[in-house]
């Protein structure tokens, strides 16, 4: 498609949502049904009161035609997320394990199957609201501790990791590029000095690469060539 | 053939079931243009049959001609087609051009009609199986004997199909018998001599009867006497589903029925307790509107006091008053007294004029709590008793809430506001040559641009009814506190300068000048100044409730746009008259303009446009509107 190019190294926040819609969930159907082999997926045997899983796109087709009534989850109640809020305020530097696609669920669910949970919806939205707005703090304040080799934001979900994702990669490429030269410089004035460019590649703020890859090592690894 | 309201779900059931498709749409609702009840009933059928999964095609028609076009046009897969607004009155098997035969078996087309115009045509009801109209049960009821005339006059047609061929075969004399029944007619088809003695001449006179009694009830006159979101939402709460616990399509069916009231105060009236137990159903504290706790994605409806006032929660009190239809008739604004009744009721209120010119939103909140208070307390004194009814009001969490009236009013303003892109049209257009030649041409286009704005505010307003968003009716509500205004102008200028003419039968308004005439052009807008002058009228003491032609003139196509409008009762007070007898509040003129209009028409021989779907509205030659009008009041048909 094209996109704009700050666009391009990204998800759109539609394209998580229709990720996000193949997820499983519970159902209570309301009406008996049949299976249906569809493309992707199969829908199965839907029987009055007896719990099924289905996909989260079907689950919403099925709820406007009123056949069925969704089994909220767990984690969508005000005293699970108030606890989880209370764990945020605790821990400044960590952020409460949330499940993977809670924003989109949520304004799903809240949208859709607002009568299916169990507390009233108003108040959950203002609970997500504030969860919302504590975690995009600390991801923000988690920003000073950007370098140039790696990045450590535990149970961040997939929409907040995508918004970061453009930023933190191009600031992270352009402080590795900063650094090279900076090493370069160093070791064209000092080539006995064996300088330790470890130094910089600590984990010492808790904060690692998300995707577990130790982008240090790579590098340690070119300079040794580069000698 | 007809429907009463048990069978109604059977029906839908029946669309839906040929409506489902993979690949093609077998299903087109056409929706009259100008009409919110037609809207609103589109609304929720569109949004039942998305939740079905069912595709569709909404097509918003002005005129029949607009409705044939399109009709012409569709494909073969189409197998319903649903009539919103229109069509009730009509013969839609010959203005369509459907050929009964041919469309059952080739087609399977069946159209459904959901109109509130009566008289019904009793060729769709009685005469015909492709076409279902939908109906209050009231055929059954009233309309007994037309059905048995209808369905002799059918039969003597057929008997004489076939007695002419044996005619042909046997030269029979004819000879009188004056006792003979109808029965005896049909079972004379043999080839005795005897039998093949016809009574024709009582057979003449069988004819004529039935078709007096046919007669006689299209002559009646005209009226809508029920709404169309309310059949649709009776016929969607008898089907099993929870489709009738949506709160928008109640709302929907409360605006649909709310729009009418102007015209027909009594759809409302009657429908109302109906409205009202259906709106606590699904909000138990709906009456208690002092247990207001707001939410911010609530959306509830409650009931609270609505007023005759205009657009009371939006502007002014002063205002809402000064522009308000009801006030103006009772306390005659349109005269400097007036306005100055009006100003002494305020301080006799013990509202301060300051106070009432104040914004609502701002005005001080001991007087708003109080208002209702002082309403019952001194209005009775001016004569305003009836400016306190029952309404409905909606809340969008802390966006704000609207009351039913006055998201009519905003529906309305919204439908009849095309002044900025008729002003594009009208600079195109100037530009145009006009020698006489493509004089037609031209005009032909410039009606043709007047519907197209039409169909785009029809689209227009369909946007302001989303569901969680006033803020295209506030829209709205800007533009219709200014064509209020437009008709107070209008209005108060044809008081003053005697404009109004009284001809007997029927009482005649024509507009050839003024600033405000471009606005007029609307079947709306004019119908609204129509009603001001009528419910002025109304309040007359000594004089009879006559009928009002009110005709405008549409400078650049050099046709008036003339409106017949049925005369109203006065709200409230009973006239104590000789002519009035009893003030039947359950009762309205009914509208005997359409067949006058049409019969005249024919009979002058002058250009008109007969195409609107409410028949009582036409376009005219500018020339030939004086001996149309000169006709109208000799034709004893008023």
């Amino acid at each position: 498609m094209s996109f704009p190019q700050r666009l391009r190294d990204t998800f759109l926040a539609s394209e998580i949502n229709f990720l996000a819609e193949n997820e499983l969930v519970d159902v209570l159907p309301k009406t008996s049904m049949d299976s249906l082999p569809l493309i992707g997926t199969n829908l199965p045997k839907l029987r009055i009161n007896q719990k099924v899983s289905i996909p989260i796109w079907l689950a919403i087709i099925l709820k406007k035609q009123n056949k069925i009534n969704l089994i909220p989850p767990n984690w969508l109640s005000i005293n699970y997320l108030k606890q989880k809020y209370e764990e945020e305020l605790k821990n400044k530097d960590k952020f409460s394990e949330m499940p993977w696609f809670w924003l989109e669920f949520s304004k799903m669910f809240l949208i859709h199957f607002k009568d299916d949970l169990i507390d009233p919806s108003y108040s959950i939205r203002s609970i997500i609201q504030d969860l919302r707005e504590i975690r995009l703090i600390k991801i923000r304040s988690g920003f000073k501790e950007l370098n140039e080799s790696n990045l450590t934001f535990n149970n961040l979900s997939l929409m907040e990791i995508n918004e970061i994702r453009p930023f933190a990669i191009k600031v992270m490429d352009q402080l590795r590029k900063l650094n090279h030269s900076i090493e370069s410089s160093y070791q064209s004035q000092n080539n006995d000095h064996d300088n330790d460019n470890d130094n910089e590649n600590d984990n010492e703020n808790g904060y690692q690469n998300d995707y577990g890859y130790e982008y240090d090592d790579d590098y340690n690894i070119d300079i040794d060539m580069n000698k | 053939m007809y429907l009463n309201p048990t069978d109604f779900p059977k029906a839908l059931n029946d669309i839906k079931k040929t409506s489902l498709s993979h690949s093609t749409c077998k299903l087109v609702i056409f929706v009259s243009c100008l009409n919110i009840d037609a809207l609103c009933g589109a609304k929720i059928l569109a949004s039942l049959f998305k939740k079905e999964l069912i595709p569709y095609q909404l097509i918003p028609v002005v005129g029949y001609s607009e409705l044939k076009n399109h009709y012409s046009k569709l494909d073969d897969d189409i197998n319903n087609i649903i009539l919103l607004g229109c069509g009730a009155m009509i013969d839609i098997e010959t203005i369509l051009n459907v050929d009964p035969d041919n469309f059952l078996e080739v087609y399977r087309r069946k159209i459904y009609v959901i109109d509130g115009h009566r008289p019904w045509n009793l060729d769709n009801i009685f005469g015909s199986q492709i076409i279902v109209c939908f109906d209050d049960g009231l055929i059954d009821q009233d309309l007994v004997d037309q059905k048995h005339a209808y369905e002799s006059l059918v039969d003597l047609q057929k008997d004489d199909e076939s007695e002419n061929e044996n005619e042909n075969e046997d030269h029979i004399i004819e000879i009188k018998e004056p006792n003979n029944d109808k029965e005896e007619i049909i079972s004379d088809n043999n080839a005795d001599e005897k039998t093949n003695k016809k009574p024709t001449i009582s057979k003449k006179a069988l004819v004529m009867k039935n078709e007096q009694i046919i007669e006689d009830y299209y002559s009646q006159g005209s009226t809508i006497i029920t709404s169309i979101t309310i059949q649709i939402y009776s016929m969607l709460s008898l089907i099993d589903d929870d489709i009738s616990n949506d709160i928008d399509i109640l709302w929907l069916s409360i605006i649909g029925t709310m729009s009418l009231d102007n015209k027909y105060p009594q759809i409302y009236k009657r429908l109302y307790p109906l409205l009202r137990d259906e709106v606590i159903r699904l909000n138990p504290t709906a009456s208690y509107s002092y247990l207001s706790s707001n939410k911010a994605d609530q959306s509830l409806i409650k009931m609270d006091k609505d007023y005759h006032l205009f657009l009371l929660r939006h502007w002014s009190l002063y205002n809402s008053f000064f522009y308000s239809n009801y006030v103006n008739s009772k306390l005659l604004l349109w005269q400097e007294e007036g306005r100055k009744k009006l100003n002494k009721m305020f301080a006799k209120m013990g509202i301060s004029l300051q106070v009432a010119n104040q914004d609502w939103l701002y005005m001080d909140i001991s007087v708003k709590k109080r208002l209702n208070q002082i309403f019952v307390k001194y209005l009775g004194l001016y004569g305003l008793d009836e400016l306190i009814r029952d309404g409905f009001v909606r809340t969008f969490g802390y966006r704000g809430s609207i009351a039913a009236s006055e998201c009519v009013e905003s529906l309305t303003s919204l439908l009849e506001h095309d002044n900025q892109i008729f002003e594009e049209y009208e600079k195109e257009s100037n530009k145009e040559n006009l020698n006489p030649n493509s004089r037609d041409n031209y005009i032909n286009k410039r009606i043709m641009k007047k519907e197209k704005i039409w169909i785009s505010n029809f689209w227009k307003s369909w946007d302001a009814l989303e569901n969680n968003n006033i803020s295209k009716i506030k829209n709205g509500l800007k533009y219709a506190k200014h064509s209020q205004q437009i008709i107070f102008r209008t209005g108060m200028l044809i008081m003053d300068k005697k404009l109004l003419k009284n001809l007997r039968v029927f009482r005649l308004v024509v507009l050839k000048d003024g600033s405000d005439l471009e606005f007029f052009k609307n079947p709306l807008m004019l119908s609204r100044l129509g009603i001001w002058i009528l419910e002025i009228l109304s309040e007359y003491e000594f004089s009879p409730l006559l009928p009002l032609v009110i005709a405008t003139l549409d400078v650049s196509t050099d046709t008036y746009l003339v409106m017949g409008l049925a005369s109203i009762y006065p709200k409230g007070k009973k006239r104590d008259d000789d002519d009035i007898m009893l003030l039947d509040e359950n009762k309205t003129m009914l509208n005997t303009f359409s067949i006058a209009f049409q019969q005249v028409s024919e009979a002058t021989g002058a250009k008109v446009r007969i195409d609107s779907f409410e028949n009582s509205i036409i376009e005219i030659r500018k020339d030939d509107l004086t001996p149309f009008l000169e006709r109208l009041t000799l034709c004893g048909l008023i």
